[in-house]
């Protein structure tokens, strides 16, 4: 998938934003998605990878999504992974989870379930004790019901 | 307590069931081979009310389970229409997926980009071209007015019979059939329903920590031994259950001659219990699906295997065959129009699958992420009535007692697994 460059984020976010004038839209934007992201990094681009994302392609309904991420990176007194975000940029309120490690982690992986409000990105951001950011994403889509209301 | 006041206990505790209500035998206070004894009466809440947040039409002109000659005739012939159809295909192309028609076209064909080939179903045959078919717009009009007139056999909803589209609507979608000309482009893989996986359900049902759905069997294992107005409780009768019910489950639901009726183990802990102990766990309380659900988990991985062979059983198999078959609602659907594979069963309506007979039963009581409830068999069959646009029956009707001794016949020598989880 594309990788939406911060500039594409900032113009998403002003036609988003644009658009939350004329409608009562109750679903966040890709632009209050990349407000999170911004809080989390501080405006530093993520670099792209090192993070193994593992979400259903598709869900039969949104309630109960599991998630599992890794994160590739070494978990040393020196340098080690201390936070990962977890936003979802369809959702009412984009960031769903932040998960904090220490050295003594081991390993940077985390596994949980998730809420989605439809087919919608999963954006994972990952940032290390020495600065650095990854980030990755998955799109998964919900399932339409068959019998309608 | 000491055994002789046990007995009067249970004399006196026999008498005050008989005032509750009318007991169909009276039976020493321990299991024995003797039937057990059952209330008679409803099982379950009168006048039944529809669940709230479910879909509030009232479909009453049309077929339930219960009485099938409501919905209006299929026509013997096609309509004859003065001039061409007229219609915007515009308008046709939001029909066709408008979600408040029982899903609409799109949940059961895909049709080129409509609704921007999100998910389409694949029930019924691919229109994505069917605008270079040659077909007349009069035909066009009268497969979505009523296929039955050139199939009698189809599982299509009658949209204009049953008042499900306007003459005005079936124009505009005849007019948005007669552009489809090209194969549809999927935005991903998985929209394309012939390449959709299928779901496969592999969550570990009996860990706590995966399926909210096993509180039911701690509440069951207090509710046990809660004493009733007569005195006792299950376990005054039977003191260990998982040494007395570790095939019971396995061999419901039944022919209950008494009542003339089949019991599934809902209806029979209500009757059973009621009679018992005086408690009024009605069928689909949150105490009847509990202790439904520890009576099956005890049983689990036992084989489903009911009895058809005495005569009232059998008539009862032959009611629910028959039952499963009987197109009803609205959108005039019969069970096995969804769930046997030669029609719609292991297919797609827009994105959800539709599984065949077996396997639908072996894990009920079942946790549905969908609803984050536990719902039994029942629950289930009123939710399909529902969604096809009938009016649903209350839980202890006995066609629904045919339908699942049917159903159970179907998943014969699956084994139980329950409290199940499911979408």
């Amino acid at each position: 998938m594309k990788q939406v460059s911060r500039r594409d984020a900032v113009l998403m976010g002003v036609s988003a934003a644009l658009y939350l004038t004329v409608s009562d839209a109750a679903f966040a934007t890709p632009a209050e998605a990349a407000a999170e992201i911004d809080k989390f990094t501080g405006g530093t681009e993520p670099a792209q990878g090192n993070i193994s994302i593992d979400l259903p392609e598709i869900a039969e309904n949104g309630n109960t999504i599991p998630l599992n991420i890794t994160v590739d990176a070494p978990m040393t007194a020196e340098s080690y992974v201390s936070d990962v975000l977890v936003v979802a940029d369809g959702n009412p309120n984009p960031a769903l989870a932040k998960f904090h490690f220490t050295p003594l982690s081991g390993r940077a992986v985390a596994g949980t379930r998730i809420r989605l409000a439809g087919t919608e990105n999963v954006i994972i951001v990952a940032k290390t004790s020495d600065g650095r950011l990854f980030t990755d994403r998955k799109q998964v889509k919900v399932t339409i019901g068959g019998c309608g209301g | 307590m000491p055994r002789a006041s046990i007995l009067v206990a249970f004399l006196t505790a026999a008498g005050a069931a008989q005032m509750l209500a009318p007991v169909v035998s009276a039976q020493a206070p321990s299991q024995s081979s003797e039937p057990a004894p059952l209330a008679t009466g409803d099982a379950a809440a009168r006048p039944w009310k529809r669940y709230p947040g479910w879909p509030t039409r009232d479909t009453a002109s049309f077929n339930t389970l219960a009485d099938q000659k409501l919905s209006p005739p299929a026509p013997s012939a096609p309509r004859k229409l003065e001039g061409p159809v007229t219609g915007d295909p515009a308008i046709g192309a939001e029909l066709v997926a408008d979600r408040t028609r029982g899903g609409s076209c799109l949940a059961c064909h895909v049709m080129g980009q409509a609704g921007n080939a999100d998910l389409p179903g694949n029930v019924g045959p691919d229109l994505s071209e069917i605008g270079n078919a040659g077909l007349k717009d009069e035909e066009l009009f009268n497969f979505v007015y009523d296929a039955r007139v050139y199939h009698a056999e189809t599982i299509m909803p009658p949209w204009g019979t049953n008042g499900l589209f306007s003459d005005a609507e079936i124009g505009h979608i005849v007019a948005f059939l007669k552009t489809l000309t090209k194969p549809a482009m999927f935005p991903t893989e998985v929209d394309d329903p012939s390449k959709r996986p299928p779901p496969v359900e592999t969550r570990d049902n009996l860990d706590d920590l995966v399926n909210p759905g096993l509180w039911t069997v701690e509440k069951a294992q207090q509710l046990w031994t809660t004493r009733g107005p007569v005195g006792f409780s299950c376990a005054s009768c039977h003191d260990r259950a998982e040494d007395h019910f570790k095939t019971w489950a396995a061999s419901m639901p039944k022919w209950e001659p008494r009542l003339d009726k089949v019991l599934g183990v809902e209806e029979f802990v209500y009757r059973h219990a009621q009679v018992a102990t005086g408690l009024s766990w009605l069928m689909q309380s949150s105490e009847n699906t509990a202790m439904s659900v520890y009576l099956r988990f005890l049983a689990d991985g036992q084989e489903i295997h009911v009895d058809v062979t005495s005569p009232g059983a059998k008539q009862a198999y032959e009611r629910g065959k028959a039952l499963a078959a009987a197109k009803v609602g609205q959108l005039n659907f019969s069970c096995l129009d969804c769930h046997n594979p030669e029609r719609g069963g292991l297919h797609w309506i827009r994105g959800q699958w539709l599984g065949e007979q077996r396997g639908q039963y072996d894990h009920f009581p079942t946790w549905r992420t969908s609803q984050q409830d536990i719902w039994d068999i029942r629950k289930r069959f009123q939710w399909c009535n529902v969604a096809v646009w009938a009016n649903e029956l209350p839980p202890d009707a006995k066609e629904y007692g045919d339908l699942e001794l049917y159903l159970a016949v179907a998943n014969a020598g699956l084994k139980l697994n329950v409290p199940g989880i499911r979408h």
